[in-house]
């Protein structure tokens, strides 16, 4: 068995990714592991002729995917936008696993990614050693899928200083990266392409300049658009997640998960889902990811202190600290719902009482 | 011989295929699915100043309520067959059941079901033939096509048949294609058929049987595509005579309207309308290329709105676009995929930015035009018909109009122009009245403009006369933004254009919205024209004691909780709310409820006395606990002197004082006591601290009218005692009487004076 906590997509899924390989006889673009129809196919899933089943890896409007993968065929680059915890990141590396068959080219963009992350560094040794030469050169992500005509993912875009993403300018337009200390430039090889993920809130951290904006193609993940498909996303992860983390609790029942996403749902909008009341919103985002870590670690209290079942306690808690971030507010703006929403409920009455025991 | 084309209303691919094969047919008579009411009104699609997009209006004679539109575009195949006929000088005839008879059949129904519909008809629903086209192929109420699509990979039938039908270059075969999908689909399907369609059906029918007969050889039937495999079918001309045998007859009237592409757009609600117009006559104007027109053509609508779109994004959307439809499995990019590509490529996936498209290219901004002399609209009659009986002439210049409210002449004529504007045709524009409480007398200013005409076609849509289609979108308004301020101000517009049906639907949303809303000034907000209503509307007849109780429940909420968000506001915040507190006070007085009105004078006194409230809204509550006698004099001049007293910023007395005296300046000429205080205030403060408050007080002072200025001057004079004049109040100036003698006598000199001793005296003493 795997001991890595978390395998890769292209790993996790190898099964998928071969059987659609065999069945697919569509064209492929240069370099492609898979035509765009299998792609698709990969990420929203699907039942395949010889009865494997491809799991539903985004689930929600398939034209967002399409779009997503038809930008990649025509060797644009990507951006994927969302507020967090959108799937931004999982779209990207399922997206990498299935074109390039390997998502581990990967560019972490944070306020101290520096231009050697996104073109190439040095050996300093040899550099002194040798002068700059082939072997002294430490090759970045980028430089290596160029070489490789592979996908290569750049991940919080905005979150990097803005010279540094101008460095993306030239290899996205020209398609080239020059190295003038070796006076030779990196040419792309066909296939090569980027995928960029970016938060929607915090956009304004380091925009955009609108040279490189242009280069990309801009795909905005949103919201879950109804609870059902929520409540899916929430109950799939935590299903697979449980599977890794190996919790002897059972599988939660649809309804706690529906609850749980109900609660962050009424709390993000502003308005219970029937229309009929206004809710004030905390300040954290409150979004599908955080649903689903609130019900694994439900899951793993409930495994680990309780009989194994998830209960209502074991929610609360992890609830509580999802949504209070702001020490100040947000108790009250909880309070507040859990009195006015949360109590006249039916059937709500146990998870109202753990969670204002614990709302202290 | 008899052709059957089988068409989709509206589509442009169809449009052009029809032309084809009209001209290669050349039929000696053209039947068109239509109303053959409005026969006579065929002819005019000659005259090239009628220009689409138009519809036809039938509407019957008696209650003009019950109507139907058939809107045509440039790119409706009926136009087309209708042109074509008229330019080939071919006989045309509309073959559908004729409205006389829907309109007939749907009043017995209506009496039959004494339903207590009848004032306010929801848009659309029930009116007849609006809604026979939604029985067509692609509607939402069957979409039948979703089979056909669903066989040939789609994933709706809307899709599949523009990328089968209207986006198609080549046309060859494509009736008999489309008339033996089908017949197919038709019968495999077998779906319960609607009364209504046999009828019609069987009346096309004959219609067709009795044009062979008187001897027509060649004949061109242009019909929804759903009806042909039921026009080819062998029935016996006894049995369709049966099913039509004495229908009912109304009175009917028809004529042509000015139509636009909004109103085509499903947007607006009619049954068989299209998603985007804008791109059917894209595809309509036809040439090559038509993804690449269509981008530019977006490209530049989101120029002229600041968004930077290249010629190298578009390229780059044209590319986008292309492969979105070859992953889709589709011939060539459709409406969806453009969109889409324009979304990531220009608009940076945000909805926000491409609904900027929506209007310009969607849907479009073309209006059609009518020659002179065509009729008009039956709300357009009654319009005129009014504007007649209340001697109000349309004119093109601004008038201005005084009503008395008092005499009925005035008043229906208020009456009639705040339904004009509750439809939105807005000719005359109501100004402030003179004094704010003025409640018998509205000022008007009425200019008619040339695209009013818009506006009526549009309101026709709520009704065919005034009052039904006010009714209708007043309650349609309530029913799409029930926010309360929004909903209060409907009602008083209800109020006001007494439509008493409008009024009660809308009040039952108000009680329900008062209750969402729990800001302090949206409440304030809704108070004030409700107590205004509780109080006047009684004289436009409209019970309003539900009103007075909401108003009332609001009050008390917005006493509650006022006091707490008095403090911490920014100078402009502060501003906003010291105007609604001064207007909730006139509502207090106004709604005449004991009990509230101590409740307020407590909340002032509150406010008065809170010593973190903002300085201008102690002011003014100060002023308010004073007018209303709840302050002596005494008290009045403690908290003055206390708000301007040393210990204070400038900016805080100013703004106290701006509050206390913002209603007006009678205060200080009637109360020397005050006067006095402030008059001695401003004589001591220092340079600095008055050159601070200086722009402020102006500000204040500047506000009072002329004539209570000059009464307070006239006050100070007197306050200063004989002597006292000017600025300096009494303080004498210590002069040197030997040293100035000189000066004074020169100046005397200059001035030509002799020298008198009074003058001396009097001036040296100042």
């Amino acid at each position: 068995m795997n001991t890595a906590l978390r395998a890769h997509a292209e790993t996790d899924y190898a099964h998928e990714l071969t059987a659609l390989a065999a069945q697919d006889d569509r064209p492929r673009p240069p370099q492609w592991k898979l035509s765009p129809w299998a792609v698709t196919d990969y990420l929203l899933g699907k039942t395949l002729a010889d009865g494997t089943v491809i799991t539903p890896k985004y689930i929600g409007d398939r034209r967002t995917i399409e779009v997503a993968v038809s930008t990649l065929a025509t060797d644009r680059a990507l951006l994927l936008l969302g507020v967090p915890g959108t799937a931004k990141s999982w779209v990207s590396e399922h997206l990498a696993a299935a074109i390039s068959g390997d998502s581990t080219l990967l560019v972490q963009g944070t306020a101290g990614t520096g231009e050697e992350a996104m073109r190439y560094g040095w050996n300093y040794a040899r550099l002194i050693a040798e002068g700059p030469s082939d072997a002294a050169l430490v090759p970045s992500p980028i430089m290596r899928a160029m070489r490789e005509g592979r996908l290569c993912r750049v991940e919080e875009l905005t979150r990097m200083p803005s010279d540094v993403q101008d460095t993306l300018i030239t290899i996205l337009s020209e398609k080239t990266l020059p190295v003038p200390e070796l006076g030779r430039e990196v040419l792309a090889a066909k296939g090569f392409n980027v995928i960029a993920t970016a938060n929607n809130r915090d956009r304004g951290v380091n925009e955009l300049s609108s040279a490189l904006q242009r280069r990309f193609n801009v795909v905005v993940l949103p919201l879950p658009a109804t609870i059902d498909e929520e409540v899916l996303i929430v109950s799939q992860r935590v299903a697979s997640m449980s599977k890794a983390l190996s919790l002897p609790a059972e599988v939660p029942a649809l309804q706690e998960i529906r609850r749980v996403v109900a609660i962050f749902r009424e709390l993000r909008s502003g308005s219970t889902e029937d229309g009929k009341s206004k809710v004030k919103s905390p300040s954290g985002t409150l979004s599908t990811a955080e649903a689903i870590s609130v019900v694994t670690s439900g899951l793993a209290l409930a495994a680990h202190f309780g009989d194994g079942a998830l209960k209502a306690a074991d929610i609360a808690s992890g609830m509580i600290g999802a949504i209070v971030k702001d020490p100040v507010q947000d108790p009250v703006v909880f309070r507040e719902y859990l009195e006015t929403v949360v109590k006249e409920r039916d059937g709500w009455k146990d998870l109202y009482r753990a969670c204002r025991d614990q709302l202290k | 011989m008899t052709t059957i084309f089988g068409i989709r209303h509206h589509g442009p691919g169809c449009a052009r295929s029809l032309v084809k094969a009209l001209d290669a047919l050349h039929p000696d008579l053209v039947l068109i699915e239509g109303p053959p009411d409005a026969d006579e009104l065929m002819g005019a699609v000659a005259n090239a100043s009628l220009k689409p997009p138009v519809a036809i209006l039938v509407y019957d004679a008696e209650s003009p309520r019950r109507a139907a539109f058939y809107p045509f575009a440039e790119f409706s195949p009926e136009w087309q067959a209708m042109k074509w006929a008229a330019a080939n000088l071919v006989t045309m005839r509309f073959l559908d059941l004729p409205c006389m008879h829907h309109f007939a059949i749907e009043a017995t129904k209506e009496q039959a079901s004494t339903a207590a519909v009848a004032a306010v008809a929801p848009e659309g629903a029930g009116e007849g033939p609006v809604e026979t086209k939604a029985d067509e192929p692609g509607s939402a109420r069957h979409d039948p096509l979703q089979w056909l699509a669903k066989a040939d990979g789609y994933s709706d039938g809307e899709r599949w048949w523009n990328d089968r039908v209207e986006e198609r270059e080549h046309d060859a075969d494509l009736f008999a294609a489309v008339a033996e999908a089908l017949t197919t689909l038709r019968t495999e399907l077998a779906l319960p058929e609607l009364e209504r369609d046999l009828r019609r059906e069987a009346w096309m029918r004959r219609g067709i049987r009795e044009a062979e007969k008187a001897g027509a050889q060649n004949i061109a039937v242009v019909c929804g595509a759903w009806h042909v495999p039921a026009l080819r079918q062998a029935v016996r001309a006894a049995d369709d005579a049966a099913l039509l045998k004495g229908l009912p007859k109304a009175k009917v009237r028809a004529t042509w309207a000015p139509w636009t592409y909004e109103r085509l757009a499903v947007a607006s609600g009619y049954g068989a309308g299209i998603e985007s117009p804008g791109w059917y006559e894209h595809l309509w104007q036809g040439g090559s290329e038509t993804t690449v027109r269509w981008m530019t053509k977006a490209a530049r609508v989101l120029r002229t709105a600041d968004v930077s779109a290249s010629s190298a994004s578009s390229i780059e959307a044209v590319r986008l676009a292309h492969a979105l439809a070859g992953l889709r499995g589709r011939p060539k990019p459709g409406l969806p995929e453009t969109m889409e590509a324009m979304g990531a490529v220009f608009c940076e996936g945000d909805p926000m930015v491409l609904s900027l498209l929506r209007r310009p290219l969607l849907i479009g901004e073309r209006l059609g035009e009518l020659p002179e002399g065509l009729a008009q609209l039956p709300l357009q009659e009654d319009i005129e018909r009014q504007q007649k009986t209340l001697r109000l002439k349309p004119t093109a210049s601004v008038t201005p109009l005084e009503l008395d409210l008092r005499e009925p002449g005035g008043r229906a004529r208020s009456v009639f122009l705040h339904r004009l504007s509750a439809v939105k045709i807005n000719w005359g524009r109501k100004g402030d009245v003179r004094g704010g409480k003025g409640t018998f007398k509205e000022q008007w200013s009425l200019k008619w403009e040339a695209d009013m005409v818009l506006a009526v076609i549009d309101a026709s849509s709520f009704g065919n006369t005034l009052v039904a289609a006010a009714e209708a979108r007043l309650t349609k308004a309530a029913a799409a933004d029930p926010t309360l301020e929004n909903l209060v101000a409907l009602l008083e517009h209800a109020l006001l254009a007494e439509l008493p049906g409008a009024g009660e639907a809308i009040l039952s949303r108000v009680q329900a919205a008062a209750t969402a809303v729990d800001d302090p000034p949206g409440l304030l907000r809704a108070i004030a024209p409700l107590a205004r209503l509780a109080r006047y509307g009684s004289v436009r007849q409209m019970d309003l004691d539900q009103v007075r109780v909401i108003a009332t429940g609001l009050a008390t909420r917005a006493h509650i909780e006022l006091p707490a968000s008095v403090s911490g506001l920014a100078d402009e915040a502060a501003e906003a709310l010291a105007k609604l507190i001064g207007g909730h006070d006139e509502a207090i007085r106004l709604l005449e409820v004991v009990a509230l009105t101590e409740e307020w004078r407590a909340v002032t006194r509150r406010i008065m006395e809170h010593g973190s409230a903002h300085a201008l809204l102690r002011g003014l509550c100060t002023r308010m606990q004073r007018d209303a006698d709840a302050l002596d004099g005494g008290e009045a001049a403690t908290r003055l002197s206390h708000a301007l007293s040393a210990g204070q910023t400038p900016d805080s007395a100013a703004a106290w004082l701006d509050g206390f005296l913002g209603g007006g300046g009678a205060v200080l000429v009637h109360d020397p006591e005050l006067l006095g205080l402030l008059h001695g205030w401003l004589g001591r403060v220092p340079p600095d601290y008055f050159q601070a408050v200086l722009p402020l007080l102006r500000r204040t002072f500047s506000r009072f009218t002329g004539p209570e200025r000059g009464q307070i001057g006239q006050s100070i004079t007197q306050l200063g005692g004989g002597g006292g004049r000017g600025e300096s109040g009494g303080t004498t100036l210590r002069i040197d009487e030997v040293r100035a003698k000189p000066a004074v006598d020169m100046t005397a000199r200059l001035l030509g004076l002799t020298q008198h001793p009074e003058f001396h005296d009097e001036n040296l003493e100042c």
